[in-house]
């Protein structure tokens, strides 16, 4: 996730071109160690079990790790080598760019240094954008003034950010939110979540983000808006949502769901909340709205 | 019976997963496969096809899963409804299986999951 962070400062500052941010993030997933290939390396784990983890992983929030183990498929010491491997992760940006001579590696040190500074990150706060790890960089970026849903909405951002990549196969760059007094958005697909708590959730995007998403979630090509277009990223949202009521279930939170409802050109008032939080893509830029009053 | 006879019923109100699961359940065999966005518009067609397996959504307009499961089991056919839905929460999971579901699939799916049902009521 440090790559997304990084690679888009450097393009701000005009220091590569989108073209060579793509090149390079492309080069990097080839150099990219999954745990899963570091543990076949290492002789812990067998291709199927992997493959059985990753389909796990596809329905229930939990790391890769964390359900080799309860499969009794790595033990814990052997999952703290793996990460201990892997950590160096971060890095595969740098390598890329480097590789690829796309800047010098006194260039690099500048302005990792630079981004550092800019960005007014803290050694820690740097560190955790870093590991990557999605809970924390929530945390860093959002700050939800409801107290009462502050830990749901947190848990609700980290997981669309997480389905992101397990069912759009994309790697997301969360901003921090904002709330404009006057927000219409182009194409919005809404469901509601009710029961112990009532939260109103939405994707808002443009007609080319409506497409990708419906493309990559359906895994075939969309041109146009039409029923099986809002069907697919309706349908994005849902399976999101449904994980979602599941981790929630699990702690003992009962929620449901309703049907999705679709709308063009929808205003967004402002009244408490809602939350917008841009999520950008490789290529585009989705809201995800998440409110505790009715959208829109 | 072979899968050829079989009649299968999708209720789901997504177009985009009635699709996929109509793919996945044509190219095992299966010749009759019977549409339906809600319970409403399913109820008539298992009256009159009578299908051998219902694949079944829980969250739908009009008429939601667990509703339609209680409306099928009120008919007393033989007909086998598999839950599938994104939405395998504890409740729904208990409910479905107290009003008679005879599996629950959690989205998103896996094509072996679908065909081994299909299997499963071949045998």
């Amino acid at each position: 996730m440090f790559s997304q962070y990084f690679g888009n400062y450097l393009l701000n500052k005009n220091l590569i071109t989108t073209k060579e941010l793509k090149d390079a993030l492309e080069y990097q997933k080839s150099i990219h160690v999954k745990l899963g290939v570091l543990a076949i390396n290492l002789g812990y784990m067998n291709s199927a079990q992997i493959q059985e983890v990753h389909q796990q992983q596809m329905k229930i929030d939990k790391r890769f790790g964390e359900i080799a183990i309860q499969l009794g498929y790595l033990n814990e010491h052997q999952l703290q080598n793996l990460l201990a491997t892997q950590k160096q992760g971060y890095l595969q940006l740098s390598q890329a760019l480097i590789d690829k001579k796309h800047l010098t590696l006194e260039q690099l040190q500048n302005e990792l240094q630079n981004y550092k500074n800019d960005c007014q990150l803290t050694t820690e706060q740097l560190e955790i954008i870093k590991q990557g790890d999605i809970d924390k960089i929530v945390q860093l970026f959002l700050d939800f003034e409801d107290s009462i849903s502050h830990k749901i909405y947190n848990d609700y951002v980290a997981l669309m950010l997480k389905n992101a990549i397990r069912l759009l196969d994309e790697t997301p760059r969360l901003e921090k939110t904002s709330s404009p007094d006057d927000y219409t958005a182009e194409l919005l697909v809404c469901q509601k979540i009710h029961g112990e708590y009532n939260i109103y959730t939405a994707i808002a995007t443009d007609k080319k983000t409506f497409l990708t998403i419906a493309s990559k979630f359906a895994g075939e090509q969309f041109t146009v808006i039409d029923e099986m277009t809002i069907a697919s990223v309706a349908e994005f949202l849902n399976v999101h949502n449904g994980v979602f009521l599941v981790n929630m279930s699990n702690q003992n939170i009962e929620l449901q769901m309703e049907p999705h409802k679709f709308y063009q050109q929808a205003k967004i008032e402002k009244k408490e909340g809602p939350y917008i939080i841009p999520i950008y893509l490789m290529d585009c830029k989705f809201d995800l709205i998440i409110s505790n009053t009715e959208l829109p | 019976m072979s899968v050829k006879q079989f009649k299968v019923l999708l209720c789901d109100d997504s177009m985009l997963v009635r699709k996929q699961l109509k793919e996945i359940i044509t190219d095992a065999g299966v010749e009759i496969v019977l549409e339906a966005s809600n319970g409403k518009e399913a109820l008539p067609l298992i009256k009159k096809h009578n299908p051998q397996i219902i694949f079944l959504d829980i969250v739908m307009p009009v008429m939601d899963g667990i509703e339609t499961l209680k409306e099928i089991k009120k008919l007393h056919t033989q007909t086998k409804v598999v839950m599938i839905t994104s939405s395998g929460t504890q409740t729904y999971l208990k409910t479905a299986l107290e009003e008679g579901a005879y599996d629950f699939i959690q989205k998103p799916w896996k094509e072996t999951q679908i065909l081994s049902i299909i299997d499963r009521l071949k045998n």
